[in-house]
C-alpha cells in the first residue's frame, strides 16, 4: 500500500531514517535527495541559515505534496522531512525519499516535490553573511536573489 | 494577525492589531500598510491566509516562500 509521510523537524535530519520510511518490497528504485546549506551564494560567504515557516500551514502543506506525489508518479512511498530553525553550512535543511518499482518515477517525482515546495509552502530562510548582515529570502521581492540554476 | 519572517522585521513585530470585522481582503491590506507603511513593497506580493485550513482565530500574512 503507498504511503505518504511529512514532517518539519527542529534538529538535524536524519536521513537514513527518512530513507527507511520508503522502504517497501514492491518498490524497485529508491531516490534519496538531500537540500543542504550553500557556504557561498551569488559570490557571498554565508555563514549559516535560519528557517522559519508558518508551522502548521507547512505542515499541511508538505504533507499535500507528498501525497499528491504518490498519486500523480505511481509511488509506492514518500518521506518529506524540512528542517527549522538555524542550519550550519553544509547540513541537511530539507531530505526527501520516494521509492517506486522503477527508477524514472522515483528520480521526477524527488525534483517535482522540490521544486513545489519551494514555490508553495510557507517556509522561508534567513542568510546570515559572513559580517553578520541577516537577509530573509522573498523570491519576487527581493533585488538580491540569486538567479536559479538553468533548468529550475 | 500574524507575520513571518522579512515581513515581521520589516514591522519590528510578529502580531498586529487591526480591526477588521467586514470588508474584503483589500481592506485589510490597506489597513495592514497604513499601520505599517514599511511592509507596504512586500505586502503586496504577499498572500493573505485567513482561518480555513488550520485552527486559528486570526489572518496570516503569507510573503513569498523561500524554503528548501
Amino acid at each position: 500500500m503507498a504511503h505518504a509521510w511529512a514532517d518539519l523537524v527542529e534538529g538535524p535530519i536524519d536521513t537514513a531514517a527518512v530513507l527507511a520510511r520508503v522502504a517497501d518490497t514492491a518498490a524497485g528504485a529508491t531516490v534519496l535527495f538531500v537540500g543542504t546549506t550553500r557556504g557561498i551564494t551569488a559570490g557571498r560567504v554565508t555563514r549559516g541559515l535560519e528557517y522559519e515557516a508558518h508551522e502548521p500551514l507547512a505542515a499541511a502543506g508538505l504533507r499535500e505534496l507528498a501525497a499528491e506525489a504518490t498519486r500523480a508518479f505511481g509511488l509506492t512511498a514518500c518521506a518529506v522531512v524540512h528542517r527549522l530553525g538555524a542550519v550550519p553550512v553544509a547540513a541537511a535543511s530539507v531530505a526527501i525519499a520516494t521509492s517506486a518499482p522503477h527508477r524514472h518515477e522515483a528520480f521526477a517525482a524527488a525534483e517535482w516535490l522540490m521544486e513545489r515546495i519551494k514555490r508553495e509552502v510557507p517556509i522561508w530562510k534567513c542568510e546570515e553573511a559572513a559580517d553578520g548582515t541577516r537577509t530573509w529570502v522573498h523570491p519576487e521581492a527581493s533585488p538580491a536573489q540569486p538567479v536559479p540554476e538553468p533548468g529550475r | 494577525m500574524s507575520l513571518f519572517a522579512g515581513m515581521a522585521e520589516a514591522a519590528g513585530c510578529r502580531r498586529l492589531e487591526v480591526a477588521w470585522t467586514a470588508g474584503t481582503v483589500a481592506d485589510l491590506r490597506a489597513q495592514l500598510a497604513r499601520l505599517r507603511p514599511a511592509i507596504a513593497g512586500l505586502l503586496a506580493k504577499s498572500t493573505i491566509a485567513l482561518d480555513g485550513r488550520y485552527a486559528a482565530d486570526a489572518a496570516t500574512v503569507i510573503p513569498p516562500v523561500s524554503g528548501g
